[in-house]
């Protein structure tokens, strides 16, 4: 029978990738876990393996078109019971595309709706190994950013048809509310009654602030004096990022100084001897350090707001994200449980890590879960700046480049090395006065390393 | 004649060990005076030389953690760390780090062919220079141990028998053949040097 396998949510947040190249063709069989097209995700390029075995009748969509989650990859045939339902594709084959073994386009057919044999999808991942999205994924979902998603959708698939429910459509018919043009949060991409009870409330609450930003057109005459890029998945994640975030969280941020010789002195001690066996120390490594102990000390650092159901969660766990300059833009990798590694163990995860992401290598999961962030700008140049929080975490720390300056001390002025810090924190649920106090236990760490090994 | 012997550990990271894992930390110190500790299990009469010690009115305590009995003098340093157990972690992988972390620390300050011996000895030159214990519940692990920075063997062999229990190295040799100290190695140690050492090591080492 026929199996229809659609692009999988293989990270929350992530709702559509690129199609860079197919592994298959019509025609040949494949195994369960065998890749079958290779896609650009928001944040790294990794293959999508095939949840079953069977012989692949039909691939939906060109190398270079963007897909959505619930969309179909592939059709193929398989081997088993038969489900007698009806299911909606998105992107069924035409018939000469068919017959040319040539994929078809998903604009071209993205109207049309066949029959087929319904099998139950599970949860897939990419590489394999992808865990199901959860509420720490690294693209959070909340309603600013997908709203903006969904209209954008809605005008790209005029003809979009939602999957939802029969009690679904009824209540979004009852509601005055056009089902197609609701964000679905369920399996595939379903739209359930909750969506549409939001997709309610927003339309009660009135036309908010257009939040995207108007066409630039080109004048003719500047054509020649302008480049036109497209943007990539990931600049379109981190713009949908930083929007998300500014628009979600007030931010307030603190600037602290912090004279860091003793740092300096250490790091510049252990560097060489580390560099022979082949770990590169830098000063992240201290910082990553010294922020996962400090937060173990300030929950409210390292929380998460659920405005859905009222509450605060907060984590017992300490995963800090460090913001990595990559030739595609910026990513996030994350270092779980940072409070329980070594200094040196952190130094080879952020090498490991940051390698990973510059060579888009990376895997999702370790672009995951983060639960605080720092982002070192020092390190190419800048003393301050206001960093914008890495939501839904609640604060990120900025750090800025080591200067030396006078500074007085034991009443004496002698040459100093101080390090600018930067912290923005979501002032809903983070208080000045927590800022602060977690400020002050992490300059006095970075001031004196030693005092790490009592916390 | 029997010794009497204190089961009221009270030296100074009796309160580390107290606080358990509440507590994270490192210290070295320095005995105030003479004295003998004993293992948690050791037995006084196969370890010590009782009449002496009576004579000499040498306090003897019990210690929590494992091993034979010691003597520490104020020409010694110990250094006491606790950290959170890694259930994972196999002892003699323990041993290995923290005695790894001491002889860097040392190395640091020019000692040379100094190394892990045994179970969990240091020694240099083959030998012993510090014996380490380490108690270990199922939240922390406890570990210390006591370097001879300066101190002779005379009181070794007055106070302590020929222990019950000899690592390989050892080879039957007399207290006095057998320990030595830095001083004794020609290294004059600055215990704050050595424990500024000792820390930065093991702040890049542990977790």
């Amino acid at each position: 029978m026929l199996y229809v396998f659609k692009f999988p949510d293989i990270g929350e947040g992530i709702h559509e990738g690129k199609i860079l190249k197919w592994h298959v063709k019509k025609g040949q069989e494949v195994m369960e876990g065998d890749p079958v097209v290779n896609v650009e995700t928001d944040k790294v390029v990794t293959d999508i393996p095939i949840p079953k075995d069977g012989v692949i009748k039909n691939t939906y969509g060109k190398e270079g078109e963007v897909i959505n989650v619930g969309d179909a990859l592939v059709e193929m045939e398989v081997e088993g019971e038969e489900a007698e339902e009806e299911a909606e594709v998105k992107a069924p084959p035409k018939e000469g595309r068919e017959a040319e073994g040539e994929p078809a386009s998903r604009t071209e057919v993205a109207k049309a709706k066949t029959k087929t044999k319904k099998i139950e999808e599970k949860g897939f991942g990419v590489v394999g190994q992808i865990e199901e999205a959860d509420t720490d994924a690294f693209l959070p979902a909340t309603g600013e950013g997908m709203e903006a998603q969904a209209a954008v959708a809605a005008e790209k698939e005029p003809g979009r048809k939602a999957l939802a429910t029969p009690v679904a459509r009824k209540m979004a018919m009852d509601l005055g509310i056009d089902i197609n043009t609701v964000r679905g949060t369920g399996p595939a991409g379903r739209v359930m009654k909750e969506d549409i009870k939001k997709a309610f409330d927003e339309k009660q609450a009135g036309p908010k602030v257009a939040r995207k930003p108007g066409k630039i057109e080109i004048p003719a005459e500047a054509e020649d004096m302008v480049e036109v890029e497209e943007l990539t998945q990931i600049r379109k994640t981190i713009i949908n990022r930083m929007v998300q975030s500014k628009f979600t969280a007030p931010h307030a941020t603190a600037f602290e100084e912090v004279e860091v010789s003793r740092l300096v002195e250490l790091r510049k001690e252990k560097k060489e001897e580390l560099a022979e066996q082949g770990v590169k120390l830098s000063y992240m490594p201290f910082i990553i350090k010294a922020v996962s102990l400090a937060l173990r000390r300030h929950k409210s650092l390292n929380c998460k707001l659920d405005m859905e159901n009222n509450r605060v969660i907060y984590q017992k766990f300490y995963n800090i994200g460090f913001a990595t300059d990559t030739p595609e833009g910026l990513m996030v990798p994350v270092i779980k449980n940072a409070d329980r590694k070594s200094i040196i163990e952190i130094a080879e995860s952020i090498k490991d890590l940051s390698d990973r992401a510059r060579e888009r290598k990376i895997q999702l999961d370790e672009l995951k879960g983060g639960t605080f962030s720092i982002t070192n700008y020092g390190s190419i140049a800048g003393t301050y700046g206001v960093p914008v929080i890495n939501y839904p975490e609640v604060a990120i720390l900025g750090v800025g480049r080591i200067v030396q300056r006078p500074v007085v001390k034991g009443g004496e002025i002698v040459p100093g090395n101080v390090l600018p810090l930067s912290m923005s924190f979501d002032h809903r649920i983070v208080d000045g006065a927590d800022a602060a106090r977690f400020i002050k236990d992490l300059m006095a760490m970075l001031a004196d390393p030693l005092t790490m090994l009592m916390m | 004649m029997s010794i009497k012997i204190s089961e009221d550990y009270n030296l100074p990271d009796s309160e580390m060990l107290r606080s358990g894992n509440s507590y994270k930390g490192l210290m070295v110190w320095v005995p105030e005076n003479l004295m003998v500790v004993v293992g948690k299990g050791s037995d006084p009469e196969e370890e010590l030389l009782a009449e002496n010690i009576l004579l000499d009115r040498i306090p003897v305590i019990r210690r929590g953690t494992g091993g034979c009995a010691v003597v520490l003098s104020p020409e010694m340093a110990v250094v006491s760390l606790i950290l959170e157990n890694d259930p994972d972690k196999k002892q003699n992988e323990y041993f290995r780090q923290f005695v790894g972390v001491i002889t860097n620390a040392f190395k640091k300050m020019g000692v040379e062919n100094i190394e892990m011996k045994g179970i969990s000895d240091i020694a240099i030159n083959g030998l012993k220079v510090a014996g380490s214990s380490i108690f270990r519940s199922k939240d922390y692990v406890f570990f210390h141990s006591i370097i001879n920075i300066a101190g002779n063997t005379r009181a070794m062999e007055r106070y302590l028998k020929f222990p019950p229990r000899q690592p390989d190295y050892r080879l039957n040799r007399s207290h006095r053949d057998f320990v030595t100290s830095l001083k004794e190695q020609g290294y004059e140690i600055d215990i704050h040097e050595f424990e500024e050492n000792l820390k930065s090591e093991w702040l890049l080492h542990f977790r």
